[in-house]
């Protein structure tokens, strides 16, 4: 079976959360506030044959240097670091620079997805392109179901 | 652990009637000094082919559509987050000088450099003694 609530600690849904968000930020006039929840947020998908779990998550400006992805069993945790914009700006531009308008959060972040499955962390593949991480992950397999001859 | 979680999810604006794709104004971050002004965008997915920058009178326009990810074989269970492509525009004052704005992409950021106009820039008066 697969379940379909059991994804996060937090079911909530994701459009009601947004909702919020988008409810926040009007009201602040347009400032990101500090909203808290779960860092970053994520898709997820699941393969055809239901032994491998697909996550998306956004991290724009994280490189893979700053990203930490391990597994533990049936938990995948995603730990690292957004740096603030300005790491984007050279040294020199950097120099005598004020902040006119700043929206884009920064800082670090730990989150752990609970999988319904042991995940196999040999057969973990992660790539992260253009701030967006792709992480595969694979059932181990003692647990994947395993088709039984029946003899007459 | 306590973690400051940064907050990174663009905002539905518009809707295009013709097709499904959602288009997101992206966080930006502006930064001014003495001789030019940033903006740094967040547009998660976007390669740097994938921007297109215009500028219309004093109105510059990003945009940027991301990679399309192909997951052959996979069914979305659960989704914190949409995708689409991205839209923002800026007013810009005449002191830019429009042709030395320079734009990179890495890691899903957008950086734009806008130069100001070199009558715009401080200028450090020399007082003279007589």
């Amino acid at each position: 079976m697969w379940p379909t609530r059991s994804w996060f600690e937090e079911p909530v849904g994701g459009e009601l959360r947004r909702l919020h968000e988008e409810l926040d930020r009007a009201l602040s006039g347009g400032v990101a506030g500090r909203v808290s929840r779960e860092y970053p947020p994520v898709r997820v998908h699941r393969a055809d044959d239901g032994d491998t779990v697909i996550l998306t998550a956004e991290l724009p400006g994280v490189s893979s240097d700053s990203l930490d992805v391990s597994v533990l069993d049936d938990t995948v945790t995603l730990t690292g670091a957004k740096p603030a914009s300005d790491a984007f700006l050279t040294e020199d531009e950097r120099e005598h620079t004020r902040c006119l308008r700043r929206e884009c959060g920064q800082g670090d972040f730990s989150r752990s997805l609970r999988l319904p499955f042991r995940i196999d962390a040999e057969g973990v593949n992660a790539s992260l392109k253009h701030g967006v991480l792709v992480l595969r992950l694979p059932k181990a397999e003692e647990e994947k179901a395993r088709r039984i001859a029946v003899t007459a | 652990m306590t973690t400051e979680a940064p907050t990174a999810t663009p905002t539905k604006v518009k809707e295009d009637a013709q097709t499904t794709e959602r288009v997101f104004v992206p966080r930006a971050d502006i930064y001014e000094n003495g001789s030019s002004i940033h903006v740094v965008a967040e547009m998660p997915g976007v390669p740097e082919s994938a921007v297109d920058i215009t500028l219309d009178k004093n109105l510059l326009t990003v945009r940027g559509t991301p990679a399309r990810q192909e997951l052959p074989g996979a069914n979305l269970e659960a989704a914190e987050y949409r995708e689409g492509s991205y839209e923002r525009s800026f007013t810009l004052s005449n002191v830019i000088d429009r042709d030395g704005i320079e734009a990179t992409m890495r890691d899903g950021i957008l950086r734009l450099k806008m130069p100001k106009a070199h009558e715009a820039r401080a200028r450090k008066i020399e007082v003279k003694g007589l």
